[in-house]
């Protein structure tokens, strides 16, 4: 909203410069408020002059030498404007200024005589569209004044946002009311004086409302001998300063009415309606109109529109339309003045993506009370300007009048609740200026306006109260140690152990889109009839919430790749999303990415790559470290490496379930995302490891019988899985078994090929007493015999 | 010879001897040839007895001179030679002590979840607990018990992401109060940590998905006063003691009176700046007090609780704090870029 500050003095007197009534617009709820930087450094040398002789052109019939008086000399212009006339006092451009039309002004010679300057119209003078005639000033000014003073074009602007609430202040004389309301001053509303000089308004049109939905406030007044013609330079500055464009006096009043009070009008040319019949009513199916924007427009039945029994001829609140408009040749104008449901004038507007200043403030609730005083004022504007009649009365189309919302505030409870102790009195006197109706007493009694349809009960009337009060008076208290700690879920408290541990091994968290595309789901073999699929997604590369981490992991590490990373590791803990019966489900899942050099180079070590059992390690240490048994297989999802992905197993009490997976992508998988790299990626369920996450175990006694310590290796077939090796080591160990670490695997000359040998450091110990060597010799005997007879196992060494 | 002139001789072969051992093996021989049972000292003392009783303590006197004087210059010269020994061991053993030392590797959190860990942890230090909701959310609780009207602009599906009948993505994180107060009594005091999302188009301040901590507070007697207080004290713990606040007037449809707290500018300090569009303030968080419509929809009594809520972007803080210019690049997952935080 743009508030030109000279404008606003029409209707509240400050004694107080623009800058600081900023502060105050900010204290009582604008927002972004400031003054706008000078915005006619284009008029620099444009001035007043007042015309003081008119003469022929020597050489050409349509050209007059003309000589103005600029104040501190006279200067001969050759114009070729049908108005110049004797007295009367133009924009004069004086030579180096830039014209609206583009034109530089400089001293020549036209047909042999020199013009020293050039008169100017509203185009010219870059007010607004009108080519021919010269811009009329007001002849008192003196001449030589800037044209920028005369116009009071350089009165400063305030800009502001309007909160979608406070459509009573979408207009001047609302803010005005607010800042009357907070320096204690008096708001001036301008009486309309119309001189009712026409004929009955029931004689020259009729309105009825077929939809009081879309329409519960329909008013008009019609004027007869108008005269249509550019408005005085005055009123033209004026909208200029309020950001609209200058059409006609007739429209121009209305949009001055719009701008004094937030409420639109619009003017129809009353001899291309109809017999003089408004009719209010939904759009049929498929009608259509051609707006003054001359776009045409399809409407649905949503849609509320003024008609005449021929068709549509404005859609309500929002545009008119080309057949009906106000132009050079109107007589008879009427103007609507009416009161449009918002919700409907919101939906139309966004959907033909139409951003008219009517549309907005009818968006946001206009005051169903103004509508005869909006009305009466344009009526006004225009007969003053034009001399036009104005009919005799009013239609006032209005079948369920609105009453005043009447709440009661309690101010004990309203200081209460501002955490203030404002007396009532004063309470009493804040809401009068604002325009409250008060009636005292153990609750007050308030009466509110119309306009104010956003004050419903007392947490509004506080508000109110609060604002002139001032935000910045009431207290800084706080009550927050009082019977209540602050405590984290367990599920925060887990996830921030496992993304400390994390970081702390040298990943780093990504955070990647909590949507992809079909490409994305299909090229990744997400598909699944469980996908949640947003309706109105912006584009279809977003349009699917994610089912996995695994999509994003992998181009974070590509991206990183590309970057000329060596070492990229990264993990997401974050939710992914899917149906689940008629609702929906969250999981927060767990993916580990890493890709390129595990060890970079360095003076005190060689270089490797991560690989697989990096990987490994990391899934492993998580479970380990928060207590969830899981145990691993050899896996066969589609986009990873046949060969080396395995799938995670997590192991509860009575059973066991897939959790996730991990891997090397396939190559051509690599090769698609455009890495040059192996890229190892883990994906898990996160919210299954949380929840089997076991509590600290209970102390063993550390004072224990000696240990004794064996290795023992086996060369097996290579087809033979470790963990096959390690179950049949431990299950032939029995209870005595403490640990089985493999510190040793061997491929190569010094055995068979087709073999591998791995060897263990197996530790034993009993609780309960000394072990003797001879009894660990026979388990170990009982375990090389299983192995030899379950594998084929041939042991190479024992120790 | 007498013994006196022995003892002399040897006491001065003896001096020179041990001054010129250049090893402990060195020291311990000459200790042996004069010390040890057969050493010369020793044997002097043996002689004792054949001098005359009148010489003899005399003699006596100076041998046992000489020989305390030998074993103390050879212990004084073992520990030079050891001295030397380790002094010159050390320089053997010595290492640039410039050279890196053997690193970890250290990751990097996302900076804004990084900043909401830090944010949750100053309110639940302040009572607030912890809580978190789902992100596909029913329309009801997004929107209807928040107090939006039918019509409000944020449920168009121009603003919010809709993904079956009833069921929008969430907006913001303010749907978890409605869930909270549903189930349990006044007084509630939690924050709500968690992404939402918004059918913006991605720009320097827009993002699809971000990050949002709501707050809530609600108890038989809270005032506008507490909320002042309260969020005073986070945003000065937040941004600093220096940092000069406000709180101004403002409009959401869930609180009632609403308020927009302001920081002095991080960058010029309240003087006017591109980052504060020359106004001296910078906008951080949302707030009021709770719209009694909303403590309708879950069943409290507007009349006897009072509360106060408050909503903040997560991205908004951290670009802040971290001088940040586009919040894109929060999510850009470029370790060249987190390294630096």
């Amino acid at each position: 909203m743009r508030v030109p500050f000279g404008w606003l003095q029409d209707f509240v007197k400050l004694d107080v410069p623009p800058e600081e009534v900023c502060d105050y617009l900010v204290m009582l709820g604008f927002s972004d408020v400031r003054v706008l930087p000078g915005e006619w450094d284009c008029l620099e040398n444009f001035i007043t002059g007042r015309v003081i002789k008119v003469e022929p052109h020597p050489s050409d019939a349509n050209l007059k030498v003309v000589e103005v008086n600029v104040g501190y000399a006279s200067l001969v212009s050759v114009c070729g404007a049908p108005n110049v006339n004797l007295g009367e006092m133009y924009p004069v451009a004086m030579p180096g200024s830039k014209l609206g039309s583009g034109r530089v002004v400089e001293t020549a010679k036209i047909g042999g005589v020199e013009s020293q300057c050039i008169l100017c119209s509203g185009w010219e003078a870059w007010l607004d569209d009108e080519k021919d005639e010269l811009l009329k000033l007001d002849s008192h000014i003196a001449p030589g004044t800037k044209l920028i003073e005369s116009l009071r074009l350089n009165e400063s602007i305030i800009e502001m946002d309007v909160t979608p609430n406070r459509g009573d202040c979408l207009g001047l004389i609302g803010i005005a009311r607010e800042l009357a309301a907070v320096f204690g001053k008096e708001l001036i509303i301008p009486e309309p004086a119309v001189n009712e000089d026409g004929p009955r308004i029931g004689e020259l049109a009729s309105v009825e409302i077929e939809d009081t939905e879309g329409c519960p406030r329909y008013g008009a007044i019609v004027l007869g001998d108008v005269t249509v013609r550019g408005a005085p330079a005055e009123i033209r500055a004026r909208l200029r300063q309020a950001g609209l464009r200058p059409i006609n006096n007739v429209v121009d009043a209305a949009n001055i009415v719009l701008f004094e009070t937030g409420h639109p009008l619009h003017t129809f040319d009353l001899d291309r309606i109809k017999d003089g019949r408004i009719i209010v009513r939904r759009a049929k199916k498929g009608e259509t109109i051609t707006a003054i924007d001359d776009v045409e427009y399809r409407l649905v039945p949503d849609d509320v529109v003024i008609a005449d029994p021929d068709g549509v001829v404005a859609i309500a609140g929002v545009i008119g339309s080309r057949n009906s408009e106000v132009g050079p040749a109107t007589r008879r104008v009427l103007i609507e003045g009416a009161f449009f449901d918002h919700a409907f004038i919101w939906r139309t507007a966004k959907r033909l993506g139409i951003a008219s200043e009517a549309a907005y403030r009818f968006s946001r609730v206009v005051d169903v009370g103004a509508v005869l005083y909006v009305l009466a004022r344009t009526a006004s504007l225009i007969q003053l300007d034009t001399k036009c009649n104005v009919s005799s009365g009013m239609i006032d189309v209005y079948p369920n009048p609105v009453l005043p919302r009447h709440i009661l505030a309690n101010p004990k409870r309203v200081n209460r609740l501002l955490g203030t102790s404002i007396p009532e009195q004063e309470i009493l006197d804040y809401l009068e200026r604002l325009g409250f109706m008060v009636s005292p007493g153990k609750d007050l009694e308030v009466v509110v306006p119309t306009r104010r349809t956003d004050v419903e009960g007392e947490a509004d009337i506080a508000e109110e109260v609060g604002r002139l009060y001032g935000y910045d008076r009431i207290d800084l208290t706080s009550n927050h140690s009082r019977d209540s700690y602050g405590k984290y879920p367990d599920e925060t408290v887990i996830s921030r152990r496992v993304r400390d541990m994390l970081i702390g091994i040298g990943l780093n968290e990504a955070v990647t889109d909590a949507t992809m595309g079909p490409d994305r789901i299909e090229f990744f073999g997400l598909e699944s009839p469980e996908l949640v699929e947003i309706r109105n997604a912006v584009g279809v590369q977003n349009s699917i919430t994610r089912p996995s981490l695994l999509p994003g992991m992998a181009e974070v590490l590509v991206k990183n790749e590309r970057l000329g990373q060596e070492d990229v590791g990264f993990f997401e803990l974050g939710r992914t999303y899917s149906k689940k019966g008629e609702g929906f489900e969250e999981v927060a899942r767990l993916a580990v990415g890493i890709s390129g050099t595990s060890q970079p180079r360095a003076w005190h070590a060689k270089p490797r790559p991560f690989d697989f059992y990096d990987l490994k390690g990391i899934i492993e240490g998580v479970c380990e470290a928060l207590g969830a048994d899981i145990v691993f297989e050899p896996g066969s999802h589609e986009k990873f490496h046949a060969g080396r992905q395995a799938v995670v197993n997590l192991v509860k009490a009575d059973n066991s379930s897939v959790i996730g997976y991990l891997g090397e992508l396939a190559p051509d998988v690599c090769e698609v995302l455009g890495s040059k790299r192996r890229l190892y990626i883990a994906e898990i369920d996160f919210k299954q490891v949380r929840e089997a996450v076991r509590g600290a175990g209970r102390y063993r006694s550390l004072d224990r019988y000696p240990a004794v310590k064996r290795d023992l290796a086996v060369t097996i077939p290579k087809k033979i899985l470790e963990s096959q090796v390690r179950s049949v080591i431990l299950s032939n160990g029995g209870s005595l078994v403490e640990s089985v670490k493999l510190f040793d695997v061997y491929e190569g000359e010094q055995i068979p090929s087709g073999t591998k040998s791995l060897a263990y450091a197996i530790v034993f110990r009993s609780s309960e007493r000394t072990l003797t060597e001879a009894e660990i010799d026979s388990l170990q005997k009982d375990m090389e015999k299983a192995l030899e007879s379950d594998f084929g196992g041939k042991l190479r060494m024992k120790s | 010879m007498d013994l006196h002139d022995e003892a002399k001789a040897a006491q001065d072969a003896a001096r020179g001897e041990i001054q010129s051992c250049s090893s402990l093996e060195d020291v311990d021989a000459v200790r042996i040839k004069y010390l040890g049972r057969k050493g010369e000292i020793t044997f002097l003392l043996r002689k004792l007895g054949k001098v005359p009783p009148e010489q003899r303590k005399e003699v006596g006197g100076l041998l046992n001179e000489i020989k305390v004087e030998i074993g103390s210059l050879i212990e004084s010269r073992k520990q030079d030679l050891k001295q030397q020994k380790y002094a010159s061991g050390a320089s053997a053993e010595a290492l640039d002590v410039t050279l890196p030392g053997r690193t970890f590797k250290r990751g990097r959190f996302n900076p804004t979840l990084k900043m909401m860990d830090d944010l949750v942890q100053i309110f639940v230090g302040m009572g607030f607990s912890s809580v978190e909701g789902p992100e596909i959310e029913t329309e009801y609780n997004n929107f209807d018990a928040l107090n939006f009207p039918p019509w409000h602009p944020s449920r168009d599906d121009h603003d919010s992401f809709y993904v079956g009948d009833g069921y929008v993505l969430r907006t913001h994180t303010s749907p978890a109060q409605i869930r909270v107060m549903k189930s349990q009594p006044p007084p509630v005091r939690v924050v709500v940590p968690g992404r939402c999302h918004r059918r913006d188009t991605p720009d320097a301040s827009h993002l699809m998905s971000f990050y949002q901590i709501e707050g809530l507070y609600v108890d038989f007697d809270v005032s506008m006063a507490d909320l002042k207080g309260t969020l005073a004290a986070i945003a000065h713990e937040i941004f600093g003691e220096q940092t000069r606040i406000r709180f101004r007037p403002h409009y959401f449809p869930f609180t009632e009176p609403s308020t927009e707290l302001d920081i002095s500018c991080l960058v010029c300090e309240g003087k006017g700046c591109r980052l504060c569009k020359h106004s001296g303030w910078l906008e951080v968080l949302g707030c009021g007090m709770v719209h009694p419509n909303v403590f309708e929809h879950v069943g409290y009594d507007p009349r006897k609780v009072t509360g106060f809520a408050f909503g903040m972007g997560v991205e908004r803080i951290a670009t802040l704090k971290l001088g940040i210019g586009d919040i894109r690049l929060l999510y850009e997952n470029d370790i060249r870029l987190l390294s630096q935080f």
